[in-house]
Order: structure tokens, then sequence, then C-alpha cells
């Protein structure tokens, strides 16, 4: 569910979550399958998050990682961006990338 | 991905020009290559990491990584990380041996707060080695009277 306080507020989104053979020693490889406009996301699901990368720890369930997910969906890091070119809309113009992430929602996720 | 494989997509993004899709995924490659900047603990390390009695802890704690409760293991082997207490949290850092031995050997710090345990090891040898040497210079000292001792015992 896309937090109330983001422009992702009543989507839908599907994760898809596949566990290597030495978790919890290596993080899950988790994606959205469902897409989404955000600097942090790119168009394959990807996501760019250090808890899933160089920062996990195995003492992380997989609860804690949908909560950082959430967490980022509320506040993107566009100073580490996935996709430049909606990193560089949400530095410059936020009101346009708030419409652009509600309208991708809309279409999308509901 | 190996560093032959970035570089191949390193080319082809020049090729695809800015703002395409492949820009992203070579920022994603680049963010899981594993450049091993942390590197694991050894054996002797874990054989002196301290160990916990399961009868001084709740009833009710659990391994972090397991999520197993400690009093439910048959044959609990449990270990404490020689964590830095930091701001003010007495919370000590237990988990099983079987747990947070695979990891330690790949990664130094602890699963809870990130301390380097290494930094503990390695103060610890410092330590060590500079006590080895005091008393190494000090012993020496005596080594050399007693030679001179005995040079005069061959000569005198």
């Amino acid at each position: 569910m896309g937090p109330a306080d983001s422009p992702y507020a009543g989507g839908v989104f599907f994760l898809s979550i596949h566990f290597p053979t030495d978790y919890p020693f290596k993080p899950p490889k988790i994606n959205f399958t469902t897409k989404i406009y955000h600097p942090n996301i790119n168009g394959t699901g990807s996501i760019c998050l250090d808890i899933l990368k160089d920062q996990w720890s195995p003492a992380l369930t997989i609860s804690k990682v949908l909560l950082s997910i959430c967490s980022l969906l509320t506040d993107a890091n566009p100073d580490d961006p996935l996709v430049p070119e909606i990193a560089h809309v949400y530095k410059l113009d936020r009101p346009k990338y708030e419409a652009t992430a509600r309208e991708w929602t809309k279409k999308y996720a509901v | 991905m190996s560093g032959r494989e970035l570089f191949e997509l390193a080319l082809e993004m020049l090729d695809a020009g800015e703002g395409s899709l492949t820009i992203s995924e070579f920022l994603l490659a680049l963010s899981e290559v594993n450049f091993k900047t942390q590197e694991g603990v050894d054996d002797e390390f874990l054989d002196n990491l301290e160990r916990v009695d399961v009868a001084s802890l709740p009833e009710l704690a659990e391994c972090p990584i397991c999520t197993n409760k400690f009093s439910e293991n048959e044959y609990p082997l449990l270990v404490k990380l020689p964590c830095r207490v930091q701001n003010g949290s007495k919370k000590e850092h237990i988990y099983d041996m079987d747990c947070i031995a695979p990891w330690l050997k790949l990664h130094s710090t602890c699963p809870m707060c990130r301390f380097n345990v290494k930094d503990v090891a390695l103060t610890r040898k410092k330590r060590l080695d500079e006590e080895t040497r005091l008393a190494r210079e000090a012993l020496g000292d005596e080594d050399d009277a007693d030679e001179e001792e005995e040079g005069w015992d061959l000569y005198g």
C-alpha cells in the first residue's frame, strides 16, 4: 500500500521477493512488479536501497525491510538515484514529480 | 557481476547515450559489485568470543538471526559480541554460535548495531603486542646481564 502521506497513496504495489539459498547471510532480492514513478526504483522494478545491498544485516526481517521500502516511498533519496531523470525532476520541480507519481499510481496501481 | 561484464555494460551505456535505461542498469550493477571493504574474522576470533549461559537469559530471549528462542535449543552454544555500549543502551548482542559464525566469517560487523568487532580484536592485539614487547625488553636486559656473568665465568 502506498503510504498515506505520499503521492503513492491509494495505490497497491506488488513486489517479488526472492530468497537466495544463503539467506539470511545474503539479502533477499526484492523487485517492484507494479510500475512506479520514483527516483530510486527503475523501469524493471529494481530498488536502490542500501540495506538490500552492502548494508544488509542478517538481523533484518522481511517486515523491517518492507517498512524501509515504505519509508523510501515517503522520503525518496534523490542524491543516490537509480533513475537520474526522475531525481532531477524531484529536486527541481517537486510539484511536477508528485503529479507524475500520482498519475502513475492511478494508472498502474489502483 | 565481474569486472569484465561491468566494463561491457559501460561501453553499451556510452553507445546508448544519455537517458537510456542502461544507465540505471549500470548504476545498479555497480552498487552490487562486492568491493570487499570489510573482511571477516578468523576461527581464533570466533573461539575467543565470550560464551553466555542460557540459564542467565530471560526465558523468551531469542537469537536475532534465526529468531528461535535460546531456551528451546537442545544444545545451546551462545556467544556475546564485544559491541561497545552505545547511547546508554544496555542491550547485549547475543547470538547462537551457529548463526553468527557464518556471518562474521564474511563481515566483521554486529548484525544488530553494525559495530565492527574487528576493532576490538585489533586493539586487543596491539595491546598484547605492546605488552609482549615491553616484557621482552625487560627480559632482554636480564638476558644481557646473564650473558655478561656467564662471560666472566668463562674467562674469569
